[in-house]
């Protein structure tokens, strides 16, 4: 499996340490691919972003949320994450606030690794003691560290 | 209507009926091996009292002779000599139990059922022979201990080998066990049903035709033996009583109280007295010596203001005195109720070998003389002969020490006979055991196994799968899926939390479930609907948790969805969450 540092670069991470609403960290998130070569559509992100997520909420328990979509304008596979210090509530199943989002922008051929990132970020934060120790974290140092401590585990 | 036989119901109803055969051929087999059983549990408990009248013959008397009447007073010319007469007994106990069988040390029956909780039933052959020798040795030099016990294990070890020695599944060893302790207990006690029960109350953790069947034929022929060779006496010859007054279920209920302390006086001495002497850093043999010189001393210090040795040995003159009528005074008794007490965890302290079963029934016959004593002082007219007491009393304290109440009452009624003294006696029993087990969670027998983390369910419980609900195992907090959901969310689902099979809910109704094994080849941004696995996956809540196993068993699933009496989904159960709360409940039951 692809270690965290494969997988993404510490400008696709960022704490939230302001209580903000889903639409405003789905937004920030968004920006996050801003300089993104891979996606070529930059101003369809969000409006795409926020159609899947009116079909189902992505927010699958256990305070993470998964925004993501699938599409011919994205090559390969793309991965933000954000770190919610204050949980927003994302309509998830069991109701809990979501405080870790997972975005996942793929160009749709993708399956196996989409599959396998979900997995990778599945087993890191079915952890709560590392759950705790990203809350805690102020900047994104501090999140590469546990990310690079776990890919050692 | 008459349903047609396919080939395959032909071939189930064969196999059925043919595991239905095996099962009773089993049966059959084991009921003969319990035959054996009975006839060595018999020869066993003959050749134990055998032994012990040599031994005491030869310890109080110095002659070598094999007659023995339990029921009589110790005679001895040693005078204060006596003294020294436990400690030679305790030496060579010490010596044989250090020597060849640990096993053998201690009142028996705890190890029987560790043998059989956590050793399949397994009890090594030279027990029985280092059991016999040593039981008789410490109970015919006076140790103050019982003669059941040892013929538990000695039973219990005869049945294991012959299992052993047979190569027998673990089920059938343990059934031989249980059968060798009916047969001692019922030629001990020339009381098979008795035998019977007590091997069911505290040994065998099943009750159905086929383990009853070779305890009833072990029991019987054990006691057809023992009756040839001493005759058809039981162990005590107890007079007919009968309820005077109605007004007397007050002293019994008394009577059950006092029982009830008493016994957890014995239980809490005798633990304790075993700690202050494993706390002592000397030798196992001074430490009998040591101990059988201040039981050497009590006896004699008894015998000096009374006129009889009352603690030493089985202490069945003073229950035979006593049921007769031929009792003593109030502070004699009272003073025989702590003696007994301190002198059998002496005796089992040192390293003695012998039973606790008989030192309660001197006890409860001392308990309920005492309260016979008090109720005839003081209300002559309405009270029955002070020995009623006595055998009230007598059952009561062994309910309360051994946790046997339905042994108890049967013994008694066994041994007496008597219908009308069932009511009041089975009233004191109850409320004995009761009060003993409120106030002191474990008997006389698991405490032992206790103290070494060993935990026995003695109580003859309801399955706990057949008596606890679905309700009880729901988890409400639950991931479910519906049909219009796209695969990949599904599968995110089913990865972040880990689950191999997801329900499908569809507006409050169950669809089905999905295997993640059935979807995680299929491309994403299509539908769940044709990938449900369809079938009969809700449950109500108030089905038992044997019920909804079978059910996972027939969907060939390990999760159902939990509805209430309305309909209402409230959740899911699943083989895990089933298979906690079972161990909760089994926890709680021996905790």
């Amino acid at each position: 499996m692809e270690n965290f540092s494969k997988l993404i670069c510490s400008n696709r991470i960022r704490c939230f340490n302001d209580p903000l609403d889903k639409n405003s960290i789905l937004k920030s998130m968004t920006e996050l691919f801003n300089n993104c070569d891979a996606v070529h559509k930059k101003d369809s992100i969000l409006p795409d972003i926020i159609t899947r997520e009116k079909i189902i909420s992505t927010g699958i328990g256990a305070g993470i949320a998964i925004p993501h979509i699938h599409k011919d304008y994205i090559d390969g596979i793309n991965v933000a994450f954000g770190i919610l210090k204050h949980g927003v509530d994302f309509n998830s199943m069991d109701k809990v606030p979501v405080h870790f989002v997972i975005m996942i922008l793929t160009s749709g051929q993708e399956h196996e690794r989409y599959l396998h990132v979900i997995a990778k970020f599945a087993n890191l934060l079915r952890k709560s003691d590392i759950k705790q120790r990203l809350l805690e974290c102020n900047d994104v140092e501090d999140v590469i560290n546990i990310l690079n401590i776990e890919n050692d585990n | 209507m008459i349903r047609k036989l396919n080939l395959t119901d032909i071939f189930r109803n064969r196999l059925n009926k043919e595991k239905r055969n095996e099962n009773i051929k089993g049966t059959a087999i084991i009921a003969f091996y319990s035959l054996i059983v009975g006839i060595v549990a018999g020869f066993g408990a003959i050749a134990f009292r055998y032994a012990i009248g040599f031994f005491h013959n030869l310890f109080f008397y110095g002659r070598i002779s094999f007659s023995f009447n339990s029921d009589e007073h110790i005679t001895t010319d040693w005078g204060w000599c006596v003294i020294f007469v436990p400690v030679a007994g305790m030496i060579i106990v010490n010596f044989l139990t250090e020597k060849f069988a640990k096993e053998a040390k201690g009142h028996g029956v705890p190890e029987v059922m560790n043998a059989i909780i956590e050793k399949r039933g397994v009890i090594r052959p030279v027990v029985a022979f280092v059991k016999i020798l040593a039981s008789s040795i410490s109970i015919g030099s006076g140790g103050s201990v019982g003669r059941e016990g040892p013929i538990v294990q000695i039973g219990a070890s005869f049945g294991s080998t012959l299992g052993q020695l047979f190569k027998l599944k673990t089920r059938d060893i343990v059934i031989l066990v249980s059968a060798g302790v009916a047969g001692g207990i019922a030629g001990t006690f020339n009381a098979p049903i008795s035998g019977v029960a007590f091997a069911f109350e505290l040994i065998l953790p099943e009750f159905s035709i086929m383990t009853l069947m070779p305890l009833v034929v072990s029991a019987t022929v054990s006691t057809y033996i023992v009756s040839m060779f001493l005759g058809t006496h039981p162990a005590f010859i107890i007079p007919s009583y009968h309820l005077v007054s109605p007004y007397e279920f007050i002293f019994y209920i008394v009577l059950g109280i006092l029982s009830a302390g008493a016994a957890i006086l014995y239980i809490a001495t005798l633990y304790k007295t075993e700690d202050v002497f494993e706390a002592i850093p000397i030798s196992p043999y001074i430490k009998g010596i040591i101990g059988a010189l201040l039981l050497g001393i009590i006896g004699y210090t008894i015998f000096k203001i009374t006129g009889n040795y009352y603690i030493f040995g089985v202490g069945y003159p003073f229950i035979t005195d006593t049921l007769l009528n031929n009792y003593h005074s109030i502070y004699l008794l009272i003073a025989l109720v702590f003696l007994k007490i301190f002198s059998n965890s002496l005796t089992l302290g040192a390293g003695g070998s012998g039973g606790v079963f008989a030192p309660s029934l001197f006890i409860g016959t001392a308990v309920g003389a005492i309260v016979g004593v008090t109720a005839n002082h003081f209300f002559p007219s309405i009270t029955a002969p002070v020995s009623a007491y006595a055998i009230v009393g007598m059952a009561a304290v062994v309910a309360g020490t051994t946790g046997a109440s339905f042994t108890a009452v049967i013994m008694t009624f066994e041994m007496t006979r008597n219908y009308e003294i069932m009511l009041p006696l089975m009233l004191s029993v109850v409320i004995s055991h009761f009060l003993t087990r409120l106030l002191y969670r474990d008997t006389v027998y698991t405490k032992k196994l206790a103290r070494r983390g060993i935990y026995i369910q003695t109580d003859k419980t309801i399955s706990i799968f057949k008596m606890t609900s679905v309700a009880e195992a729901v988890r409400k907090n639950f991931i479910y899926a519906s049909s219009s959901m796209e695969i990949e969310d599904v599968m995110t689902l089913m990865i972040v939390n880990r689950i191999g099979i997801i329900p499908v809910i569809d507006d409050h109704k169950v669809k089905g479930v999905v295997y993640f094994m059935d979807i995680y080849h299929l491309k994403n941004n299509k539908t769940l609907a044709g990938h449900i696995t369809e079938g009969d996956y809700d449950i109500t809540s108030n089905t038992t948790l044997f019920d909804a196993m079978l059910k996972m068993d027939k969907n060939n699933c390990n999760i159902l969805i939990v509805k209430d009496e309305n309909g209402k989904i409230i959740g899911i159960t699943t083989k895990n969450k089933i298979i906690r709360v079972f161990f909760d409940k089994r926890k709680n039951l021996l905790t």
